[in-house]
């Protein structure tokens, strides 16, 4: 092999390696206990309450407070716990009626989007080892496998006894799942960039050439369509302006969601989903589009769906200014959490980039697959969290729900643009090293039927 | 003018195509078996009736397509297609369609700008540069895309039958213009029908029939043994 090739492979695939390992360092996840689940069954409804101690001692603002509605069965009730550490105390107020309560467990998770653990659970056992009954409560004793607690009034609880920190000390200090994903999507993409020299065609020596094509033709794309139209560039505030007050009159005005914040919910949903929709639905079919050209000149064939994503860019960046001006008008403010948008909008070109580049590559060969991809993508809109807060989905399915690479970015989009919170960073790189892989594959895909394209019947 | 060292080099080359849309169908033998080399310096004639897969041929040379069978080498030389109007897109302006198209065809940004006003001289379109091209007749946007290609400097230029475009005026202008490039010492390979032309314009000839390497060598008796097939056939 000639010498200078593989000085260059060897570069790339040091280069992929750094950028592996610099990702790595970010992903450095602590996992933090912040859901507490307690089971039992009580003989009538009642309000249940949690406090946690996190060096403040005990009061109304440090605590959570969850309503037992069935009485027939045991019931878990679920507790958010704040992620800011490990807490040093934990009090569990037993309702405001005097029963007779069967616990059956204590339970200390930390869930993510990726990922849930359960990091302590105490049986009836541990429950009468390491928890006190401190006020109103008669008795504890085991039945069976539960533990029976005779609450007498209206104030019962009990406290925890131990040093919890002392139960902490061995959590896995990273999320593993994703850390062990995060290497061998590492190790993949070496391993490919290696094999591959260039996977799209574009060289070191080319780049600059095709790098002005694109562009210039993106350039040129942009400035056609304007000409197209007596109102030329202005469509491109008109039409999601028209886009969005369909959307607004709807949900806003006709079905009464005009007070609560659901119609910027829905807007930043649609905003982000558009984006998405239009380079794909665009790009897909790019070089099928070309045929006409690459028939005449050789052209690397990448460059096709990268025109395509950029033109649908630049559309959506006016989009996006214009749904960041109405948030403001509707009341929202910058926040230093918007810092974190430029990496939301990098994640999420990679990440449609990647399918882009996959369905650009088959679609020349079977041109029936843009209906197919048109309909998936109506029916993956309806799962994305455009309508629905993550709250309304079950927890059993929430782990399947955030499978869905758009879900995980529409959500971190409103967290920056509306409640003022950073994006979930370990599921966003998951995403970015899934998509690197992605466009590495779809190009090697396009590289490799690049002189059959030409031959194929537009 | 010739020296030893080829080019281009095609052995038994085979180009198939097929029939039905997709990767799947009956395949359709465009090129059979097709051997040649072509050197520097010279203008290289292909003749063959139409349908014998001269397009193809020449599409194999540029580096769109690959053989499916056989050998095709380039030793490492730009190769073009000369082709008018390409990328014209009907709403950009006439200096933004030079801009396209020189870039499609391999010109740098700054190239192009220093061979705008020779481009629009040639083109004799004048004030009509700067309006989209819908606007043009058809005669105006032949001679803006004949203009362009002109400019395109390959190591090795494709050229496939036509030689001039446009009304009477600017047919003669451009053929004249083409026959220089062509007499130049640029490597060229010239596809026609036409014997009349390629016994003016080349040094050597290869002659296709259905896909198959009927002949290669001198002009005049490769010509000789075309025509005589001709009537013959």
């Amino acid at each position: 092999m000639n010498n200078k090739f593989l000085f260059r492979r060897i570069s790339l695939a040091l280069l992929v390696f750094a950028l592996g390992i610099a990702i790595l360092q970010i992903g450095d996840f602590k996992i933090l206990p912040n859901i507490l689940t307690v089971e039992l069954q009580a003989p009538q409804p009642d309000n249940y309450q949690i406090y946690y101690d996190f060096g403040k001692g005990i009061d109304e603002t440090q605590s959570k407070t969850r309503r037992l509605e069935t009485t027939q069965s045991f019931t878990k009730l679920v507790f958010k716990l704040p992620t800011i550490g490990i807490p040093k105390k934990l009090r569990i107020d037993l309702g405001m009626q005097p029963a007779k309560i069967l616990l059956k467990s204590i339970r200390i998770e930390s869930q993510g989007r990726l990922y849930r653990h359960t990091l302590h659970e105490w049986d009836a056992a541990a429950i009468l080892r390491d928890f006190k009954p401190e006020h109103d409560i008669a008795s504890m004793t085991p039945e069976g496998s539960h533990l029976l607690v005779q609450a007498t009034g209206n104030d019962a609880f009990l406290s925890s006894q131990i040093d919890l920190s002392k139960i902490f000390e061995n959590l896995p200090k990273h999320n593993n799942f994703a850390k062990n994903l995060l290497y061998f999507v590492t190790a993949l993409c070496a391993m490919l960039v290696f094999f591959i020299e260039s996977p799209t065609g574009l060289t070191v020596n080319n780049l600059a050439r095709f790098g002005e094509l694109i562009l210039y033709k993106t350039y040129a794309d942009l400035r056609a369509e304007t000409e197209r139209t007596y109102l030329g560039f202005l469509w491109w505030i008109f039409e999601p302006i028209m886009y969005m007050s369909v959307f607004y009159v709807m949900f806003g005005l006709m079905l009464g969601h005009k007070t609560d914040d659901f119609v910027p919910f829905l807007l930043v949903g649609l905003t982000i989903w558009q984006w998405f929709k239009s380079c794909l639905s665009h790009g897909s079919e790019s070089i099928l589009g070309a045929h006409g050209l690459i028939t005449q000149i050789y052209l690397p064939k990448v460059i096709f769906p990268i025109i395509l994503i950029l033109t649908d860019t630049v559309k959506f960046i006016f989009i996006f200014s214009l749904l960041v001006i109405f948030l403001w008008l509707y009341g929202y403010s910058v926040t230093i959490h918007y810092l974190a948008l430029p990496i939301l909008f990098f994640v999420q070109l990679l990440f449609t980039t990647s399918l882009t580049f996959i369905l650009a590559a088959v679609v020349p060969f079977l041109p029936d697959l843009r209906f197919v991809v048109e309909n998936v993508l109506q029916a993956v809109f309806f799962v994305s969290g455009i309508f629905v807060a993550a709250t309304i989905v079950p927890e059993e399915y929430l782990g399947y729900y955030y499978l869905n690479p758009m879900t995980n970015l529409i959500e971190d989009y409103r967290n920056v643009l509306m409640y003022a919170k950073m994006p979930d960073w370990s599921s966003l790189l998951v995403i970015m090293a899934i998509s690197v892989l992605g466009i590495i594959f779809g190009a090697y895909l396009i590289k490799r039927f690049e002189h059959i394209y030409p031959k194929v019947m537009p | 003018m010739i020296d030893n060292q080829p080019l281009l080099e095609l052995e038994n080359v085979g180009v198939c195509y097929r029939r039905k849309r997709g990767v799947f169908g009956e395949a359709f033998w465009a090129l059979k078996d097709v051997s040649f080399k072509l050197y520097h310096g010279e203008t290289l004639g292909v003749i063959g009736r139409n349908g014998v897969g001269k397009s193809t041929l020449l599409r194999l040379m540029a580096g769109i397509i690959k053989p499916n069978r056989g050998q095709f080498t380039n030793h490492g030389y730009h190769v073009s297609l000369l082709s008018m109007q390409l990328g014209f897109t009907g709403y950009l302006t006439g200096r933004e369609n030079i801009l396209l198209s020189g870039m499609l065809m391999g010109l740098r940004r700054h190239e192009i700008y220093e061979k705008m006003d020779a481009i629009i001289e040639f083109s004799e379109l004048g004030e009509f540069i700067e309006r989209p091209i819908a606007t043009y007749s058809s005669g105006m946007v032949a001679r803006l895309g004949f203009s362009i290609a002109l400019q395109a400097e390959p190591d090795i230029l494709l050229i496939d039958e036509i030689l001039g475009v446009g009304d009477e005026e600017f047919s003669q202008k451009s053929m004249k213009a083409m026959r220089e490039r062509i007499k130049s010492n640029k490597t060229i390979v010239f596809v026609s029908h036409n014997a009349v032309l390629v016994q003016q314009l080349c040094d050597r000839v290869v002659w296709i029939e259905e896909g198959v390497t009927r002949a290669e060598g001198d002009t005049t008796a490769v010509l000789n043994d075309y025509h005589h097939f001709l009537h013959v056939g």
